[in-house]
């Protein structure tokens, strides 16, 4: 096998941060999102006096379906223990920037009218922020986040209402991020770390 | 200056190897990893990657332990104190190497 500079810095990022490249691990999430969008629109295929049960119901679901994600990924590529110091940095930054600017800025969102949307911007931001620091090498990040600016723009030009249809939308676009993101993580994965071809085994044997 | 490319043949073989340097670069990359997960990442055969990590073992360069999950056998690969330094002191050795490659002009 040749082993360029490419390749051993994939390596490094991919077992580095193998856990976020597990991309099936957030499609859950997407649903949960999505009906978390579509929660008292009119869009919602489900009748108003059952949504709250169909989102604990989809909740538990998405519960019971990490353990087995987590599984699946651990038989067929392999198992990653991550050096607890190596992250220490991007951790840090997560919790204390971060993830509390993603927060504030829906709070902003919610509570001041008529609200800019500057969630799309801060978390187009934040999204940069999570492809950079879990190894880069998944374009359809950067498409991600631009995304995110998208929908901002959709409200400052007037093709969306402020206030809860706004939000609606926010939901719907990060459930379909998470699920398509996820997916596509998984695509790059699978073509990462290759099957084993058991007829070398054979041969080796 | 000695050429660049002398300093070629100065590169530890052990740690040098494609394969191995994979190997001891993924495991560099965290604090380990299973068989499974490298033979996957280096597409190497069963017995290929066996055989090269036997020869890391003896060289002091990883810590292989095999156990069970669940009665299925597994086997975790580490590198020591040795293996990480190596692995380093190799890569810094390459990036030395070419930097001066780069930079280096044929005696005339």
């Amino acid at each position: 096998m040749m082993t360029n500079y490419y390749e051993v810095e994939r390596i490094r990022r991919v077992t580095s941060n193998y856990f976020f490249w597990q991309g099936l691990r957030w499609v859950p999430l997407g649903l949960i999102m999505m009906a978390l969008g579509l929660r008292r629109t009119s869009w919602s295929p489900i009748a108003a006096a059952w949504e709250d049960v169909f989102l604990l119901c989809l909740i538990g679901l998405v519960t019971a379906m990490s353990p087995l994600i987590g599984r699946y990924y651990r038989r067929s590529f392999g198992d990653v223990r991550d050096d607890p110091n190596a992250h220490q940095r991007r951790d840090i930054m997560k919790w204390s920037l971060v993830y509390p600017l993603m927060i504030l800025s829906l709070v902003i969102d919610m509570k001041f009218k008529p609200a800019l949307f500057i969630t799309g911007p801060v978390w187009c931001g934040g999204i940069l922020a999570y492809w950079v620091s879990t190894g880069r090498g998944r374009p359809h990040y950067l498409i991600a986040s631009m995304t995110m600016l998208g929908l901002s723009a959709l409200q400052w030009f007037g093709f969306v209402e402020p206030g809860k249809q706004m939000f609606s939308a926010f939901g719907l676009v990060l459930g379909a991020i998470y699920i398509i993101g996820g997916l596509l993580d998984h695509r790059e994965l699978c073509r990462i770390l290759r099957p084993v071809n058991r007829s070398q085994d054979e041969a080796a044997i | 200056m000695k050429p660049p490319f002398k300093s070629l043949a100065e590169l530890d073989r052990m740690i040098h190897d494609p394969s191995r340097l994979a190997i001891l670069t993924a495991l560099s990359s965290c604090r380990s990893a299973d068989f499974l997960y490298l033979q996957r990442l280096t597409g190497l055969s069963k017995g290929n990657l066996s055989s090269h990590l036997t020869k890391l073992e003896d060289a002091g360069l990883v810590s292989i332990e095999k156990g069970y999950v669940a009665k299925t056998p597994m086997t975790t690969l580490s590198l020591t104190k040795e293996g990480r330094s190596g692995i380093e002191r190799h890569w810094k050795q390459l990036d030395r190497l070419r930097a001066s490659a780069l930079q280096w002009q044929p005696e005339i």
